[in-house]
């Protein structure tokens, strides 16, 4: 994919064409298809997976062990960042799977390769972790209002008002 | 405040003392007493505000009455967006629910940061990306549970 191509995404608004060259080299480029799998439930892995198009479905898998698709958990969508608390210490078996909900391509940072990106270019680091600051407060912000909104209509429901 | 007690607070836990030193040459902590004001709406709003311990109560006023918004909490931020351009001004007004300590750094010294100590912010950001990922899980958990209770509650009332 070509460098033009990757700042579209709206994770790398802020880095030049440079500061991206220098952040591939210490991450990797993940595409999937639509219900391919990204991780397995028990899978070791010490890194971060950032989501930059599509949407990943985490998913609790059937007690049974058989091969349906599970319980759905939450859908991860462009800017939202999976895996984040292993970026602090040892790997840690994945708590749920994951699988593309739809085409998706994502950004896969070991713990390691971050740690040396953070040594030696903390600037691209602070750029893009400014951006999904700003992203994810803007999600969390507006579900915060649709949470208050839900909050109301269950009252109502809960205590309806007694009829005239 | 002590660099040791700053180092207490979990966005400083991955910093070094001297980290900490120098995040402070461009951070201010501050502190605000129960019901005191923080700021009003209309404020130009130029920084970052980071809550290190109590709570904050967002509030508006309109016509004299307070409705209150919301209530921030340690690890929580304000004023993300400033960072990023020009001045805002502020949408809602702010008091400290219970006593407050917070940290302050404006744009501008956030962007000399970002120069000079990049590996220092990246350390906090990191920190501050853990904490809001927490809470926008929750909040969404929260949200499929309360659809599910009002689709549950819908189907009582129509049978």
């Amino acid at each position: 994919m070509l460098i033009e191509d990757l700042q579209k995404f709206a994770t790398f608004t802020d880095l030049d064409r440079l500061e991206l060259k220098k952040l591939l080299q210490f991450s990797e480029l993940k595409r999937f298809r639509a219900n391919e799998s990204v991780f397995e439930k028990g899978r070791v892995q010490a890194g971060v997976l950032l989501v930059l198009s599509g949407e990943v479905e985490l998913r609790e898998p059937p007690e049974d062990g058989s091969e349906g698709s599970g319980t759905l958990i939450e859908v991860m969508k462009a800017g939202d960042v999976i895996g984040e608390a292993t970026l602090f210490g040892d790997a840690v078996a994945r708590p749920y799977s994951a699988v593309a909900g739809e085409p998706s391509m994502l950004l896969w940072v070991n713990t390691l390769d971050f740690r040396r990106l953070q040594n030696s270019a903390p600037m691209i680091l602070t750029k893009l972790l400014l951006r999904m600051i700003i992203d994810v407060s803007n999600d969390f912000r507006k579900r915060n209002g649709e949470f208050g909104a839900l909050k109301k209509e269950l009252e109502s429901l809960e205590n309806p008002e007694p009829a005239s | 405040m002590l660099i040791e007690e700053i180092k207490n607070f979990e966005i400083f836990k991955d910093l070094e003392e001297i980290e900490v030193k120098k995040f402070l040459q461009f951070a201010q902590v501050k502190q605000f007493a129960q019901e005191e004001i923080i700021f009003m709406q209309g404020d130009p709003g130029n920084g970052l505000f980071l809550i290190l311990k109590g709570v904050i109560e967002i509030f508006i006023e309109p016509g004299g009455k307070k409705i209150s918004l919301a209530k921030l909490k340690a690890g929580e931020f304000m004023g993300e967006m400033s960072l990023f351009g020009e001045a805002q001004k502020r949408t809602a007004s702010a008091l400290a629910f219970e006593r407050v300590t917070a940290v302050w750094i404006s744009a501008l010294d956030f962007r000399r940061l970002q120069t000079s100590g990049p590996k220092i912010l990246s350390k906090l950001m990191l920190r501050m990306v853990l904490a809001l990922a927490q809470r926008h899980r929750k909040i969404k958990q929260d949200i499929r549970q309360a659809q599910s209770k009002i689709e549950e509650l819908k189907g009582t009332h129509a049978d």
